[in-house]
């Protein structure tokens, strides 16, 4: 006999609200009179889930459905896993606080590889069995989707099937199949088998994979004829016609993103080479001005939040920005509702909008050089000079601003200990850019703050044959660097350093480019108690290191071989649009250090336009 | 200037929201209803609201009191019409009106009324539980502990206590909340206390939920009017612990339920809404 959740328990968590629902805009249906039964999940907090957009929208799209109720689940932070596991009180939905274990669905939403560990947790805690093969037929199926699911590999045996792409349509027509097989006394296997052939959907246990002596894969072919072959992303080709809901649920609690996010296009027209989202997300396509102002005012009063942010992959490359920026602070203004303008990049950045943006109010002003010399800079493609940010920074400093935030990456594909040293250099420089605003034109406080990550090789852009460095050698970049800002004393009691743990992204380039073999190590790291693995006070590299070697496998093979032109990955099999040649041609152009103009410049036939619905292409 | 005054409830669906989160539910609600809120000045203007007594996470009530400053006057009536469409029947305004007191409702409590839940080892009667309450009110002082960012120190809560009474719980037996189609639950009975925690208590039965540490039949409940506010306030969980310690065996807290709140008028308590003089 398992139970629910009582107010004892919750009087004795942190942040009780994290488990019971009830928010505006949040949906109520009679479990009894619908016929599918959807546990959207969230592999991590509630504070972070609620912040995810795609949530909102496949939510939406699926309440929609008379025949279908969808509930959100978060994983349970840690005080109350403990508490359900001594109690026996399986994982619940939070709409109606019922285990999830008798839905028809469990779907996962893959943001991030560090939050493996959560979806098998998560699992374990509602009574689900983690491995695909030991599920029954009263058991829900196991989906998934999201970024990470392109290379699905290390969920392989973990989860029945995933959808790539973007959801909005590929969800109904998975539900209006499994409608119809609820009907009959028909199997599981029988589902997937009437699920395979929609576009979009893979079913990794339909897929054998053969590995060569030396571990690399060999093949990954379709058990049967039927099945295709290579499974393609779906997208939606117009976002204006593209489903939006009408009301977004507003969280009681502080939730890491809590505010309106209009979403301006998908896709970048960038293809910066180490960024999976430029690749994966493509072709470019954008929303209208007037669709934006529509949508950002029905959000509004639906709402009612006091904040505005504009999220999409480069936000200031959008073609209307202007217009749409100037739209928004003239609709939004008297309503005392804030404009934020997250990643704009450093080369379009205008005083003007700046200006405008700050008479509502003033927020941190983020730029994101990622590689300290213009040399690294052109090996990734990242358009942007030292003069772009001096002037940008010289431009914000004159506007008042005082906080800069600057983003780094180490240990990219070619990087020397003079591109290290350059990312002190730039730090530097914002600092002069500062002092020669005239004292009383200025305000005060200067703090720069630098962050670095560590550059973690992943599908589908063009440093996916790329090595990572090796733990030891990144972090001797790293304290090079914290060296090398306080040199200049004068200059570096301005620049706060913060930087990763190298063992995260050593295990996020792992399960990045990892295929089946890494699910074990998933499993075994999990038994010894990983969860929330992105979350600092939780992770335990020393038990992740225990499970490899237990499992014998070695991260290193994973992490830091760089592959040969011609070596068959793991994700091969999946097609998001952009072609293994095109990404093959740009990982050549790095190494020559050319740069490749943007899609808006000139399309370089990288294979996306064939999805169709690219603006650009 | 024009300043309306409101009653609101705090349901079970919401009571594990923080007082912080309370207000921020409230200005998103206003927003969403374009209610002519006056802002305050500055590069982050936010709405001149203020509220009364800030509730324990976990506490319900049918006694909250906000203080809402317009930019335009407008109608209590409308206020809280408007406002309400916009709000979960959870935490629903009740009665609103023109504020006419100088003090702004955080200034002005005195006290409060609880209904507390609790549930102890052995069942006890009526006429025991009154006999408890009889002795703790003889009690020239009653020392707590207190913890505070000094320390722990000891407080006479004593003169904090006005008024403890046993309650009995009528009620029949409340509709079970119907949920359908795409709608939000169903509301809380605003008007009857007794109701209220009948209905909670039903519900603390279902065979599905986890069964309490304490035996549900043993509950029983506690009115009482304590000091609250500014000046000199005692929480409802001291109280409890107290009557607890008192009772001389195992219990436990089950629940507590705000069921009024006071304002100090010249020495008397008097209603936050039309300044009534109560006692």
């Amino acid at each position: 006999m398992s139970y629910r959740v009582n107010d004892e328990i919750l009087q004795s968590v942190e942040k009780p609200s994290r488990y019971t629902g009830n928010e505006w805009n949040s949906i109520r249906k009679d479990p009894l009179a619908v016929k599918i039964r959807f546990a959207f999940c969230f592999p991590d907090l509630y504070e972070v889930g609620m912040s995810h957009l795609g949530m909102k929208i496949l939510y939406s799209i699926l309440n929609e459905r008379r025949d279908t109720y969808c509930e959100r689940v978060f994983a349970p932070w840690v005080d109350m896993e403990s508490r359900m596991r001594e109690h026996n009180i399986p994982l619940f939905a939070l709409e109606s606080q019922e285990p999830i274990a008798g839905f028809d669905f469990v779907g996962f939403t893959l943001q991030y590889e560090m939050c493996y560990t959560n979806i098998l947790n998560m699992l374990d805690l509602a009574g689900i069995p983690i491995y695909s093969s030991d599920r029954g037929k009263d058991h829900p199926f196991v989906c998934a989707g999201g970024p990470c699911a392109y290379n699905a590999e290390p969920l392989a045996d973990i989860v029945d099937f995933f959808m790539m792409g973007e959801g909005e349509e590929i969800i109904n027509e998975v539900m209006d199949v499994y409608s119809k097989w609820k009907e009959e006394d028909a199997t599981r296997e029988d589902f997937l088998n009437r699920i395979v052939n929609i576009e979009g959907v893979y079913v990794p246990g339909f897929y054998r994979v053969e590995y060569n002596d030396d571990g690399t894969v060999q093949s990954v072919t379709p058990m049967h004829s039927r099945y295709p072959e290579k499974v393609r992303k779906r997208i939606m080709k117009s976002l204006d016609e593209a489903y939006f809901p009408d009301k977004l649920i507003v969280p009681f609690s502080d939730i890491v993103h809590d505010r309106i996010m209009l979403e301006l296009f998908r896709g970048c027209i960038r293809g910066c080479r180490f960024c999976q989202a430029g690749f994966v997300y493509r072709p470019v396509r954008e929303r209208t001005v007037p669709k934006l102002l529509e949508l950002a005012e029905k959000l509004e009063s639906c709402t009612g939040y006091e904040e505005i942010s504009l999220t999409s992959l480069s936000t200031s490359d959008y073609t209307g920005f202007k217009e749409l920026a100037e739209g928004l602070i003239d609709k939004m203004e008297h309503k005392k509702v804030n404009l934020s303008l997250p990643s704009l990049r450093i080369d379009s950045f205008s005083l003007d909008l700046m200006e405008k943006a700050q008479k509502v109010r003033k927020s941190g002003l983020t730029f994101a050089p990622e590689a300290g010399t213009q040399r690294l800079r052109d090996v990734i493609n990242k358009g942007v000079t030292e003069q772009d940010l001096i002037n940008s920074v010289e431009m914000a400093f004159n506007g008042g601003w005082s906080g800069v935030k600057l983003y780094f990456m180490l240990g990219l594909p070619t990087e020397t200990l003079e591109d290290v040293e350059g990312i002190a250099r730039m730090g530097g420089m914002v600092v002069d850019a500062y002092m020669r605003v005239p004292r009383e034109k200025r305000a005060k406080g200067l703090n720069i703050n630098i962050s670095t990550s560590f550059f973690v090789p992943k599908p589908f852009t063009p440093f996916q044959w790329e090595a990572q460095d090796t733990m030891d050698v990144l972090l001797q970049k790293q304290k090079f660097l914290k060296d090398s800002i306080l040199k200049d004393r004068t200059k570096s009691k301005y620049i706060k350093y913060s930087w990763h743990h190298s063992e995260l992204s050593l295990l996020e380039a792992v399960f990045a480019r990892g295929d089946r073999r890494v699910g074990r190590v998933l499993v075994k790291a999990w038994e010894k108690g990983c969860r929330f693995d992105s979350w600092g006070e939780h992770f335990d590299y020393g038990k992740w290191a225990q499970a490899f070697e237990e499992c014998g496998i070695d991260p290193g093979f994973y992490a830091n071989r760089k592959r040969e032109y011609d070596e068959v990955f793991p994700w091969d099999h999946i097609d998001v649009g952009v072609s293994k040649e095109f990404l093959k041609r740009e990982n050549e152009k790095a190494y020559k250090e050319e740069l490749t103009p943007n899609c808006r410049t000139q399309c370089r036939n990288c294979g996306a336009s064939g999805l169709g619905g690219g603006d650009f292409c | 200037m024009s300043v309306i005054r409101a009653k609101f409830i705090r349901g079970e669906e919401i009571k594990y929201i923080s007082h912080l989160d309370l207000m921020k539910a409230f200005e998103r609600a206003i927003r969403r209803a374009e209610i002519p809120i006056a802002y305050s000045q500055g590069f982050n203007p936010h709405p001149h609201m203020v509220f009364g007594l800030p509730l324990s996470v976990g506490v319900t009530s049918q006694a909250e009191y906000g203080d809402f400053e317009l930019s335009q006057p407008m109608n209590a009536g409308e206020f809280m019409g408007t406002l309400n469409k916009e709000l979960p029947p959870w935490l629903k305004i009740i009665e609103a009106g023109e504020k006419r007191s100088g003090n702004n409702i955080m200034a002005s409590i005195a006290a409060a009324c609880y209904d507390i839940l609790l549930s102890s080892e052995l069942k006890t009667s009526r006429a025991f539980i009154e006999d408890k309450i009889t002795e703790l009110l003889m009690k020239p002082e009653i020392t707590v502990k207190k913890t505070s960012k000094r320390g722990i120190r000891e407080v006479d809560i004593r003169p904090m206590i006005h008024r403890v009474s046993f309650k009995e719980l009528n009620g029949d037996n409340c509709e079970q909340r119907k949920d359908g189609g795409l709608c939000v639950g169903g509301e809380p009975p605003v008007s009857d206390s007794g109701l209220w925690l009948k209905k909670y208590i039903d519900g603390l039965s279902d065979p599905k939920l986890l069964e309490p540490s304490w035996p549900v039949e043993n509950i029983f409940c506690l009115s009482v009017l304590l000091s609250a506010g500014s000046s000199q306030n005692l929480k409802p969980e001291i109280f409890a612990d107290a009557f607890l310690e008192l009772l001389g065996q195992r219990g436990g807290l089950v629940k507590i339920h705000r069921t009024e709140l006071f304002t100090s008028l010249g020495g008397n308590l008097a209603s936050p809404l039309d300044n009534g003089v109560i006692e």
